[in-house]
């Protein structure tokens, strides 16, 4: 008997829930049954799999972290090596004849 | 309020390329003294650090550009949390609410910009990775205010909204770069008339100090760096505009909000 309507028969079993569900209470999705809870729970799980982030993320985030002193010392590179060329500039303008 | 919301963004965005930009000159007038104040406090730092590297420069003492290098990195770090704290008073003042920034959310924001930096500087050489550190580290803020949940989500919504917005975004980069050069040019303009014909004409002075002084490596890169001021205020405002443009052209709320001027009889 259905686990929602007890005076009708069950036509199958919650893939979730694993209760018996009549017609009514039934959706088949993906070839499979499901009761009203059932689905809830379905898009509970893929909502929050869909909210986690994948693996290569949560590496590249902690490599790119490890790797902070070198991307601030790439910062510091390229203001030095600008300040250095604007020198260069300065003193070949200044021996140009 | 979320309908309301997009309603609000759907008012100010959409529209030519331009309008995200006119419209952040509007609001920087209307809230010039709200805004300013925090922008002067992110970018003061790094204008006594410039002034510091300015002066190494000018003296041409190459030993002594470790300090002021070193500064300017510093000061990039505490700009970036000024203007993300600017980025969200944008958001703030349109949105009606101030979104919560947890402080977990930061370091997250701080090593997104520290990466963006990183392409838009070494990565200028190539354009590409230039123009995705431009908009990625622009957008960062506003789509982490936007999304409470893990990072991976808004960043990947900023590639794929900058991947699909190619031509839009092309086409604001030209606009900001030729305004920039325009600026240059109207200043170098404005010295030349200065120094040919207010001074020595009009008001009978000798123009030979101040063209010294004109024509010297550390005014160049001041006025390099008020312009880049200038620019990098209007565009941290700005950025919050185009990045709900593109929003709102990714998920149609552009068209919601004309189909629904439309009904009530405006103007779409």
């Amino acid at each position: 008997m259905c686990a929602n309507h007890p005076d009708r028969r069950a036509i199958g079993v919650c893939v979730e829930t694993h209760q018996p569900i009549c017609a009514e209470c039934s959706t088949r999705y993906q070839g499979v049954n499901y009761s009203k809870q059932g689905l809830a729970i379905l898009m509970a799980r893929r909502s929050a799999n869909r909210r986690r982030s994948p693996l290569w993320f949560t590496l590249f985030s902690w490599c790119a972290a490890l790797l902070v002193p070198l991307w601030i010392y790439m910062g510091y590179l390229f203001f030095h090596l600008g300040g250095q060329s604007v020198i260069d500039i300065m003193q070949t303008m200044r021996n140009s004849p | 309020m979320k309908q309301v919301r997009q309603a609000e963004w759907s008012r100010i965005t959409g529209g030519p390329a331009t309008r995200p930009l006119d419209a952040a000159l509007q609001f920087i007038r209307a809230h010039a003294a709200a805004l300013l104040p925090v922008y002067v406090l992110a970018l003061l730092p790094m204008a006594l650090a410039m002034m510091l590297f300015i002066d190494a420069i000018s003296a041409e003492h190459r030993t002594g550009l470790f300090l002021p290098c070193l500064l300017l990195v510093a000061s990039l770090f505490w700009r970036w949390v000024g203007l993300t704290f600017l980025q969200r008073m944008v958001v703030a003042r349109i949105a009606g609410r101030r979104t919560p920034l947890p402080l977990g959310r930061w370091p997250a924001i701080l090593l997104g910009r520290l990466l963006c930096n990183v392409a838009l500087t070494w990565g200028s050489v190539m354009v590409i990775p230039a123009y995705w550190g431009l908009f990625t580290g622009s957008f960062l803020a506003p789509a982490i205010l936007e999304d409470d949940g893990p990072i991976y989500h808004p960043v990947r919504t900023i590639f794929s909204w900058i991947n699909r917005s190619v031509g839009r975004l092309s086409l604001i980069t030209t606009i900001l770069t030729l305004l920039l050069l325009l600026s240059m040019l109207a200043v170098a303009g404005m010295h030349g008339i200065l120094l040919s014909i207010i001074l020595p004409s009009m008001l009978n002075i000798d123009p030979s100090e101040l063209s010294i002084t004109f024509s010297s490596i550390a005014w160049f890169l001041t006025v390099g760096f008020g312009l880049f001021a200038l620019f990098d205020f209007h565009w941290a405002v700005a950025s919050v505009f185009v990045f709900h443009d593109l929003r709102s052209h990714r998920l149609g709320n552009d068209l919601v909000g004309r189909l629904a001027a439309l009904r009530a009889g405006g103007v779409a």
